[in-house]
């Protein structure tokens, strides 16, 4: 049968789902095959791609975590190729300038480190927390999986927009580079010169800060995680490059970067290129979300401005104020989460109504605080509201 | 409450229930939407037009001359003589005149400019050796192969070696002042202090001389194939300009990222007591030692006097893309405001 589904007109992608021997066939012709570890034993869990130990978290599987983990890897694939876009066209495009000889535009160190040390840590962040609505939003509002079907996030549109930018942009940092330096231009009050090196640095370092706030544009969930990996990458590209041009490095024939950096920063011009340049980068990308946002809002963009305060409400009665026969060790923590939040005490009375709306949960379920650390182990027991 | 239990029972390889392993992690969700944009694009256009009216004052007070010599008057001669290479030793001397309108108030600076020279082409650029212009004594006889063909002459290790210092621009320019038609004054041009500091005192330096003349710590190499003076005659007046620390051979050492560009020459002193406030304006001449021949290349030789503000030369692009940014701003953020007016406003879009 699932075969039969397979080959009909739309080409759907099927996803089985069983607990028995006798469900291997039917999972692992599937897409997506999906074992239930239970009574029948384990045939069905060991040919399954995914396994659950309950039926009913079958929706939470793939309304929560696969419309998050859709969106992660979607996005990373779309970002990386559009950062290597961006890497690479300058040094195309001075190609052009140098007679084709293959003289690259930047040293090879920020070649090597570019997509390994610079770049790199942003997305890793990105693709493992980013979550575009609140879990429990997602999870009472089934339809909103409909905004990432037929692989809408890797589409040929989006690989367009992507590829399409990461051209525009390479085009604005090397053209806007070159037309600032003028080709004969100083950009001292000294009236020393720049070489190519400089140049080069310049182009890199409106890059490296263009590709990073970029990501920084498409996050939507800003954990201490991002902030640190965000504005740390661009900070240690900035002490990394001081570090690298500020030593003579012993057993190297040449040394083109020996205190380039410094002399591109301590010039003032360079300065405001690089905050015009990053400007006329993403400005028109902020336009056209904001544009989008508000002239056709995808169903998941109005449930995230509307379910806000619902989503705090959740948080709040996940948190330990239903829970007032305190356990050990959080009732400590409640008191000072009712203290925080003011509403914490009315909220006791919308236990019922919210934890019917949670369908997945039972009563007998644990339940989990919303702590602040990261690393604690903090389990409550639940008790009924 | 802390890993009490063992790992053990129907829940003993549950992960661990943290906020970080449970996604639970306290965030920012941000949302770009027009309230909160929109006064920071008038912001944006407002701060970018102020400071393009403020950079574009600042260049209009630029003064930039550009004399492209390489046919110019009696240099022509000097260019068809270097047209034959056996000439080559043969000196050629040429003069070119110019008027100034207005005075050069300030730091007049002087630079010679090629065009159409590839500086930025990668065997070129590649054929250098860094650690012989270091200073280090065992690249000095025994140059890095990166510098071939021009690493030995006749078995004899060149310093420095490599295309790019052999190639050396050798120019010379004189500039005098005509106040009236019999007085003649010469312009006094620093020849010193041209180069980025770090360049002139640790990126190159002279081998170390123990007490030797500096012509006798170059001894057992050779000056270049093009050159016409040894590495330690290239000042003979100042020995602190002579060797691997030459302005000019460490200016050119600098390779420009185009193929048209210009490097520092001199700087006007204003030492002197006719100069004090820059160049006054009236008639110059330059008087010119024609010795680089750019016809193999089709190239171009210009002089240039310009002077200077605290970020640079005359160089309309900033100020001008300042101004067009912030006009671009303004533009998108009316327009934006009129949809959001008519379309979004107070979530009229957001209702399912």
């Amino acid at each position: 049968v699932v075969r039969l589904l397979k080959t009909s007109p739309e080409k759907p992608i099927t996803l089985a789902i069983g607990d028995g021997a006798n469900d291997v066939s039917m999972i692992q012709e599937a897409h997506v095959g999906i074992g239930i570890m239970g009574k029948e034993g384990r045939q069905a869990v060991r040919n399954s791609d995914y396994a659950i130990a309950r039926f009913k978290f079958l929706a939470k599987l793939l309304l929560v975590h696969g419309h998050f983990y859709y969106i992660r890897v979607a996005t990373l694939v779309q970002y990386f190729f559009y950062k290597n876009v961006c890497f690479i066209t300058p040094q195309f495009l001075y190609q052009f300038f140098c007679l084709f000889s293959q003289q690259t535009l930047y040293d090879s160190v920020y070649l090597t480190l570019y997509n390994i040390c610079f770049t790199s840590l942003p997305i890793l962040v990105y693709s493992l927390f980013e979550q575009l609505v609140h879990p429990d939003i997602l999870q009472s509002k089934p339809g909103l999986y409909r905004d990432i079907s037929k692989n809408s996030l890797l589409s040929f549109r989006t690989f367009l927009y992507w590829t399409l930018l990461g051209f525009s942009h390479a085009f604005v940092f090397f053209f806007g580079s070159y037309i600032l330096m003028g080709e004969d231009t100083t950009l001292m009050g000294n009236g020393q010169m720049f070489g190519n090196w400089t140049f080069g640095t310049l182009v890199f370092t409106v890059m490296v800060i263009t590709v990073t706030l970029k990501l920084a544009l498409e996050t939507q969930f800003w954990t201490w995680m991002n902030h640190f990996v965000t504005w740390g990458s661009i900070a240690f590209y900035f002490i990394f490059s001081l570090f690298y041009g500020g030593i003579i490095w012993p057993f190297l024939h040449t040394q083109d970067m020996y205190f380039v950096f410094v002399q591109l920063l301590s010039s003032g011009s360079a300065w405001f290129a690089i905050i015009i340049i990053i400007i006329t980068c993403l400005f028109p990308d902020v336009v056209k979300k904001v544009f989008y946002r508000h002239l056709c809002p995808t169903s998941t963009q109005k449930s995230q401005s509307l379910s806000a305060p619902q989503a705090q409400a959740l948080s709040c009665v996940e948190s330990l104020c239903c829970y007032q026969h305190g356990q050990s060790g959080c009732s400590r923590l409640a008191c000072l989460l009712e203290q925080m939040m003011g509403q914490c005490k009315a909220s006791v009375n919308n236990c019922h109504t919210s934890s019917r709306s949670n369908r997945s949960w039972s009563d007998t379920e644990i339940l989990y605080s919303n702590d602040r650390s990261i690393l604690t182990l903090s389990p409550i027991e639940a008790s009924r509201c | 409450m802390g890993k009490a239990k063992d790992k053990s029972g129907p829940l003993g390889r549950r992960p661990d229930n943290s906020a970080f392993k449970q996604q639970r992690l306290p965030a920012w969700s941000p949302m770009l939407t027009a309230n909160t944009v929109l006064p920071f694009f008038y912001l944006l256009a407002l701060i970018c037009m102020l400071l393009g009216v403020w950079l574009l004052l600042t260049v209009q007070s630029t003064q930039e001359i550009k004399l492209d010599y390489t046919e110019l008057g009696n240099c022509d001669q000097c260019f068809q003589l270097r047209k034959n290479v056996s000439y080559a030793a043969q000196t050629c001397s040429c003069k070119v005149e110019f008027s100034i309108d207005r005075a050069f108030k300030g730091d007049v600076f002087f630079y010679y400019g090629l065009k159409n020279f590839h500086q930025n082409l990668r065997r070129y650029m590649d054929s250098r050796d860094d650690e012989q212009t270091l200073g280090r004594k065992n690249k000095l006889k025994n140059p890095s192969s990166y510098c071939e063909p021009f690493a030995k002459d006749a078995g004899v290790p060149i310093a420095p070696c490599g295309a790019v210092a052999n190639s050396m621009f050798n120019d010379s320019f004189t500039l005098t002042y005509h106040p009236s038609r019999s007085r003649t004054i010469p312009v006094p041009l620093l020849r010193k202090g041209l180069t980025w500091y770090t360049d002139k005192n640790v990126k190159f330096r002279n081998p170390k001389t123990d007490n030797l003349t500096l012509a006798a710590a170059f001894e057992g190499t050779r000056q270049p194939l093009y050159w016409q003076k040894p590495v330690y005659d290239l000042d003979p007046h100042d020995p602190t300009n002579s060797g691997f620390i030459n302005e000019d051979l460490i200016i050119w050492m600098r390779e420009a990222a185009f193929p048209n560009f210009k490097k520092l020459y001199g700087i006007l002193n204003r030492a002197d007591a006719s100069f004090t406030k820059g160049l006054p304006k009236g008639n110059y001449t330059i008087d010119i030692s024609y010795n680089f021949p750019v016809q193999y290349f089709q190239g171009r030789k210009e002089v240039v006097l310009t002077t200077l503000t605290w970020f640079g030369g005359q160089n309309h692009f900033l100020p001008i893309a300042y101004l067009v940014t912030s006009s671009l701003i303004l533009l998108m953020a009316v327009v934006l405001t009129l949809a959001w007016w008519k379309f979004g406003k107070d979530g009229k879009n957001m209702k399912e």
